[in-house]
């Protein structure tokens, strides 16, 4: 690979950047692997067909959609003084489209209905049971 | 990967000593928030695409649709 234009930085700075280079174009082709399968998927169901330069525009543009979509949930999250992000914060980078919003809330109710381990649901349900009886 | 990538960005700039990670729910429903963005896009592109009654997609078409496409995303 030609060595980038950095000047006067060390060996060990020169060789992080080549590998986060190396990082990002590898994932930049994994990426584009899997928008060009929703691509096809969704251009199947729709019956029509695609000109690759058309999914190769849209893997790109996702990828720095996705790039920006990192860095707002990472400053929402630093926000609120957390260090990991969350789903609130991702829905949160949605707040422009009402709809858009609409719909991760409910992909992320589903994704909690899914999940088989709810302790708040079980507090719930053993305070049904243990009505005391006040004597 | 979509960890990797928020790891990424984060150590660009920022000045913690670990990088940012993300809940696997979060992950998910980012997923899904990409999958709605290139999924909308060819759903877009293909209605142009029909309007002009071709049945493939073409630059051209993608091209119309965009500058709503970002600005709904």
């Amino acid at each position: 690979m030609d060595a980038g234009g950095v000047g006067g930085a060390g060996d060990s700075c020169f060789e992080k950047m080549e590998t986060e280079e190396e990082r990002t174009e590898l994932l930049r082709d994994r990426f584009r692997l899997s928008v060009i399968s929703i691509a096809d998927a969704e251009a199947k169901k729709l019956g029509m067909q695609v000109a690759e330069p058309v999914v190769a525009c849209i893997a790109d543009l996702a990828f720095k959609f996705t790039e920006q979509l990192a860095k707002d949930v990472e400053l929402f999250a630093c926000h609120a003084g957390r260090k990991s992000v969350n789903v609130k914060d991702v829905i949160l980078s949605a707040h422009r489209n009402d709809h858009l919003t609409s719909l991760l809330r409910s992909f992320s109710q589903e994704l909690r209905d899914k999940e088989p381990k709810t302790e708040r649901k079980r507090k719930k349900s053993s305070e049904k049971g243990e009505t005391s009886v006040p004597s | 990967m979509l960890s990797t990538l928020s790891c990424q960005v984060g150590t660009g700039t920022s000045k913690k000593s670990r990088p940012t990670t993300a809940n696997p729910s979060a992950l998910r429903v980012s997923c899904e928030l990409l999958r709605l963005f290139v999924t909308e896009a060819i759903e877009r592109a293909a209605i142009i695409a029909e309007a002009e009654g071709i049945n493939k997609i073409e630059p051209t078409h993608l091209e119309r649709i965009l500058p709503q496409l970002l600005l709904d995303f």
